[in-house]
């Protein structure tokens, strides 16, 4: 499996991949600064941080590097090697599975480690262990419902063998994202209770419930670990079954 | 000996037609086979069932001595392959691209890449990016990328395509060269004839499908001889003449009343006075210019893409 892994590290050499994740990192940091007048307030600071990576970049950029991922072997037609080589296709989907891991996990530490790095040169106040905490769960729990969501922007790309497919899956996420953001400032519980069953949305409104506590008790909703990881089962599982038993044709 | 390779009544059907019908070949160690067709004959469909890569039909695929879906793994540690045009990430070096298969294949030697870069003739573009390589420098990293594991089977589909006269002399030398020196075996797809005809030992053509026939080496080399024919009133007496008056031995009775004469062709004159003097009866004499080419015309309905 090290070995899979590491080969999938090497294909990233010299790609633009590795600057989209830079640039994924820091665009949500250097854009809250923008939103900040002389003097920085923490939690806004964060909070406009955090918006901004996973309701805009993330959903784009993470579809975008999944895509690149899985479809680069079809697009440069090295498919035809990767399904000879003498490991199960399943370790080979995980290995591209990590990868994608690896390198989200990468955008959200590079962010988070800006944000904070900006935030201290910035603002006279000091950061509380409190606020600290509190931003760091919720970064973590984003960087878990994002890695959850992992299979769903692969799956695109391996049927659509195009990166198209995983740029628009990134810009539906990105509306569904807007619509809950909105569902949640505005109060609107029908709309609120919809978005949370739906992957994507659904950890926006947990982000919100976590950050700003504005999502009124009242409104029903579920837990967004459910739907994200209903989507990683069946998607993960359509996958395995996809890369296991599709035929690899001439231009395919 | 044991086949390295052996497919059993292989076939793939897909809806509207029939892209590989029923293809039983084996292959030992040390043999090359050509596998000859025109394009869209079912060459690289029948080898990419052989990789695992399509799923027959019907039919059975060994591979060393055991079945190919059951032994998927084992088998592909010992196989060196090059489907169409090679694909590779062109982002990396050529000794990148060959590090990629290295690690795949789970080898901890690296002085291999050297190694087989040099055997493909691209020792000094090794550390070229593959997005600036030609099509022949791209087929000739597909051979390396092949030989590196040192592979006891070798499956090369049209290794040759866009490579000039000189590299493909220098492929097809090295393909002879890995078959008798290391004993390795190679399937070898080309839909070109000549091309195929100097390297293998023994020819499998393939058209619309259907292996319609297999010719071993001695064959071919029949195959592609030129001739006189007499056609003559007994043969049985004619060939007792040639072999006492002329000694001639390299002939052939194809069918009764036929002589076909491989030797003296420039005597055929004197061979027709003997036999007119030895009161046997020449009704006709031809010069048979038959060429392997025609041959595989001849096979697939003169369908001239071969």
């Amino acid at each position: 499996m090290l070995n899979v892994f590491y080969a999938e590290i090497l294909k990233l050499k010299r790609t633009q991949l590795l600057w989209l994740t830079l640039f994924g990192g820091m665009l949500p940091a250097v854009l809250s600064i923008f939103g900040q007048s002389r003097s920085l307030n923490w939690n806004d600071f964060l909070i406009n941080n955090s918006l901004f990576l996973n309701v805009m970049i993330a959903p784009l950029l993470l579809s975008l590097l999944a895509g690149f991922v899985v479809v680069r072997e079809y697009g440069d037609n090295t498919i035809n090697q990767l399904f000879v080589y003498p490991h199960h296709r399943v370790k080979i989907l995980i290995g591209k599975m990590i990868i994608i891991l690896f390198l989200s996990t990468a955008i959200f530490v590079l962010n988070y480690a800006l944000t904070l790095a900006a935030g201290s040169i910035m603002s006279d106040q000091q950061l509380s262990e409190a606020l600290f905490w509190k931003f760091t769960r919720a970064n973590a729990w984003m960087l878990a419902f994002q890695a959850l969501l992992i299979p769903v922007t692969m799956t695109v790309g391996i049927i659509g063998k195009s990166f198209i497919p995983p740029i628009v899956l990134g810009i539906v996420a990105v509306l569904i994202n807007m619509m809950g953001m909105q569902g949640v400032e505005d109060h609107i519980a029908g709309r609120v209770t919809f978005v949370s069953y739906i992957p994507f949305g659904s950890m926006i409104v947990h982000l919100l419930d976590m950050m700003k506590a504005n999502v009124p008790d009242d409104i029903y909703r579920i837990h967004a670990l459910y739907p994200q990881a209903a989507v990683f089962l069946l998607f993960f599982l359509f996958n395995v079954f996809y890369y296991t038993k599709s035929e690899v044709h001439s231009g395919s | 000996m044991e086949s390295i390779l052996k497919t059993s009544g292989l076939t793939k059907k897909y809806k509207t037609h029939t892209a590989v019908d029923g293809i039983s070949l084996s292959l030992k160690k040390g043999e090359i086979y050509g596998f000859l067709g025109q394009n869209g004959a079912g060459k690289t469909t029948t080898i990419r069932m052989i990789m695992g890569l399509i799923k027959p039909t019907s039919g059975r695929i060994e591979l060393f001595g055991k079945d190919a879906e059951s032994s998927r793994k084992s088998a592909f540690e010992r196989i060196g392959s090059m489907i169409e045009i090679p694909g590779f990430y062109t982002n990396l070096t050529a000794v990148e691209n060959l590090d990629i298969h290295r690690r795949m294949m789970g080898m901890g030697n690296k002085e291999s890449i050297e190694e087989s870069l040099e055997q493909a003739g691209l020792l000094d573009a090794r550390n070229k990016r593959v997005k600036n390589f030609s099509l022949g420098m791209k087929q000739r990293l597909g051979i390396a990328r092949a030989l590196l594991h040192h592979p006891e089977l070798l499956i090369l589909d049209e290794p040759t395509n866009g490579l000039d006269p000189a590299g493909i002399k220098e492929v097809r030398q090295l393909i002879i060269d890995l078959a008798s020196k290391r004993n390795i075996a190679v399937l070898v797809s080309s839909h070109i004839l000549s091309e195929i005809q100097q390297m293998a030992t023994k020819l499998g053509i393939v058209h619309r499908g259907k292996l319609v026939e297999e010719i071993e080496q001695q064959e071919l080399q029949m195959k592609n001889r030129h001739c006189v024919e007499f056609k003559v009133s007994n043969e049985r007496e004619a060939v007792m003449l040639l072999e006492q008056k002329m000694d001639i031995r390299d002939y052939s009775v194809p069918e009764p009343g036929v002589i076909r004469v491989f030797e003296q062709l420039s005597e055929s004159a004197a061979i027709n006075r003997m036999l007119v003097e030895n009161r046997i009866e020449v009704a006709e004499i031809t010069m048979l210019r038959e060429t392997l080419e025609d041959y595989f015309l001849s096979l697939t309905g003169g369908e001239r893409s071969a």
